[in-house]
């Protein structure tokens, strides 16, 4: 141990952004902790260090408050109610919580912390610094903690509990306008149909449009309806519209986008929709996909374009959807095309299951997308490309990074959606 | 056909030690970058860097030739930085090798990084004392810095109870 260091190290242990590096930098909480512990110019760095990141909602407001101990089958409360004073002592350290993370196994206090946090506050913002707040599982309450300030939130919304869902949706509408990135994630009873997504359309359709600085968007699958997407296209800043495979992110109602139109008038094809979109999923047939995609005004502007169908695609259907999108899209950089169910779903352009296999002749109108690195396509059969096809596939094709030619083996199986996981993330 | 030449800028250190070297690598210094920017006509007159020694300037150029052509971390905005700023200390190989030397010297390469506005070696020479504290008491902190423990002892006991949950996360 040093008795004596150096000057340069006192001025590195005295500088506050240097020290925040440092803090920022130790994986472990206890050394961060320890290191609030040293001396009151540490104090305050590491503490913001230390409570940047919250994943334990008990924890945080435990200090506002002490909370009853946790036993089993109930939740915890506040010992009594708070006064001014202990919001004024809770800033101390609510004003350095920038991430909030409430995941679907956290444990949550009782519903009377929530109702007794909304009544005294003293002020609109419970954490005023935070800008990103992660809502997963059933935790609607925490609708409380949105604030103008947000500019990332990512949420889970169960549509079999509607009134809940209905009262989050109330909330963001006024308390979260200024959303940069957004992630909607939904779930559903096993074995139950997914709830549609017109069950909230209104509500969410009433928020979306609200959210005026939104550049990035996540949706389940099957969430961006005809009505949901005519809303999305009034947003000026909207860059990104996607949807996961994970499970966790859910999926909706096949259904719902069966038919997909958002631009079905002369008026809308001629408005500017969509003014900043680059990167742009869905799942849709793809003629009702292609359609929207060839009539939209700025769609020559996509550089990223993932579709994925829940109908049973002929090769023809990709043929032609290809050569559509190498006319309509010149400045791709990455394409996905997926149609892997095994269930046939009622749609008047698909009259029986097809089993013809996509070939090379199918393939070639992408030797006109010359911005082209990653293309990736997925089938219900295999692909049908010799070892010669293959290479007139990819000869021609110089600047090619990725090339994803279906799932092997062949993905018959109980759920193939989620087989294929990762296909359509960014 | 022969590459285009590498202009060459000369840097003069606060003991006066001059180095000459190539444009591509000093420009890992976002101080120097700009300042060339801002030069307009070809001057021989060296750069004055008051803040640096030769010596540590020696190992700042050693490690800036070994990151050369290495894109340069972008102007983010601060909270954007610490979101992306991955709690760890973890330092590749080489980095390693080359900030293992002894205190003095490790904390004027991070004095030198942080005026000369080289992110990476400023992280590099970060992590290394987020090492150093690594498994420590504050007690055994305070040693190791010469700090002195300014709390009174409320003070202290408050955030001990307020913060101890983080003792075994």
């Amino acid at each position: 141990m040093s008795e004596q260091v150096s000057d340069s190290t006192q001025r590195v242990i005295s500088i506050p952004e240097l020290l925040r590096n440092i803090f920022f930098s130790l994986p472990r909480l206890c050394d961060t902790y320890h290191s609030a512990l040293v001396c009151r110019t540490w104090s305050e760095i590491a503490l913001d260090a230390l409570w940047y990141e919250v994943d334990d909602l008990c924890i945080l407001l435990n200090l506002l408050v002490p909370l009853t101990t946790a036993g089993p089958g109930f939740h915890r409360k506040f010992i009594r109610c708070p006064i001014p004073e202990d919001w004024i002592h809770f800033e101390r350290y609510s004003r350095r919580v920038r991430t909030l993370l409430v995941d679907y196994d956290t444990p949550l206090p009782a519903q009377s912390v929530f109702a007794e946090i909304g009544r005294t506050r003293i002020r609109p913002e419970i954490l005023p610094n935070l800008w990103s707040l992660h809502l997963f599982g059933d935790n609607y309450l925490c609708a409380i903690f949105l604030h103008s300030g947000i500019r990332d939130l990512a949420v889970h919304l169960d549509l079999s509990l509607f009134e809940r869902v209905s009262f989050f949706l109330h909330h963001a509408r006024f308390f979260s306008r200024s959303l940069v990135t957004l992630e909607i994630r939904t779930g559903r009873i096993a074995g139950s149909d997914p709830h549609p997504v017109g069950c909230i359309a209104t509500g969410l359709s009433s928020w979306l449009l609200q959210l005026q600085d939104l550049e990035e968007l996540t949706l389940p699958r099957f969430w961006n309806t005809t009505y949901v997407c005519k809303v999305l296209s009034q947003l000026p800043r909207l860059s990104y519209v996607g949807f996961e495979y994970y499970e966790r992110n859910g999926y909706g109602n096949p259904i719902d986008t069966l038919t997909f139109n958002p631009m079905h008038s002369e008026a809308d094809r001629g408005s500017i929709l969509f003014p900043s979109l680059i990167s742009f999923s869905q799942n849709a047939p793809f003629s009702e996909s292609i359609q929207f995609i060839t009539s939209w005004q700025h769609s020559s502007r996509l550089t990223d374009l993932i579709l994925e169908s829940q109908i049973l695609e002929t090769p023809d259907s990709f043929r032609s959807g290809l050569l559509s999108i190498a006319d309509g899209c010149p400045l791709l950089s990455k394409l996905g095309l997926a149609c892997l169910i095994t269930t046939y779903l009622d749609h008047p352009g698909v009259a029986t299951p097809s089993r013809s296999r996509i070939t090379l002749d199918v393939l070639l109108p992408l030797h006109k997308l010359n911005h082209l690195l990653s293309f990736e396509i997925a089938h219900t059969l295999p692909i049908a490309l010799t070892d010669d096809d293959f290479v007139a596939l990819v000869k021609p094709w110089h600047k090619l990074e990725r090339l994803g030619l279906g799932p092997d083996p062949y993905p018959f199986g109980s759920d193939n959606y989620t087989r294929f996981r990762g296909f359509g993330s960014r | 056909m022969a590459a285009p030449a590498t202009q060459q800028i000369k840097i003069r250190c606060n003991d006066e030690k001059e180095f000459t070297v190539d444009r591509d690598v000093l420009e890992r210094s976002v101080l120097i970058k700009n300042m060339l920017e801002d030069v307009t006509e070809q001057q021989d007159a060296p750069i004055p860097l008051p803040n640096v020694s030769g010596p540590v300037m020696a190992k700042v150029l050693e490690y800036c030739t070994h990151h050369r052509g290495e894109p340069l971390p972008s102007a983010d905005t601060e909270q954007s930085q610490d979101e992306t700023r991955k709690r760890t200390t973890d330092i590749s190989e080489w980095d390693q090798k080359f900030i293992t030397v002894d205190q003095e010297m490790l904390f004027e390469i991070i004095l030198a990084a942080n005026y000369l506005d080289i992110k990476s070696l400023l992280d590099v020479g970060c992590k290394t004392v987020a090492n150093m504290i690594k498994g420590k008491t504050p007690e055994e902190i305070r040693k190791l810095f010469n700090i002195v423990n300014d709390f009174t002892p409320e003070e202290e006991a408050q955030i001990k109870k307020e913060n101890e949950w983080a003792e075994d996360r």
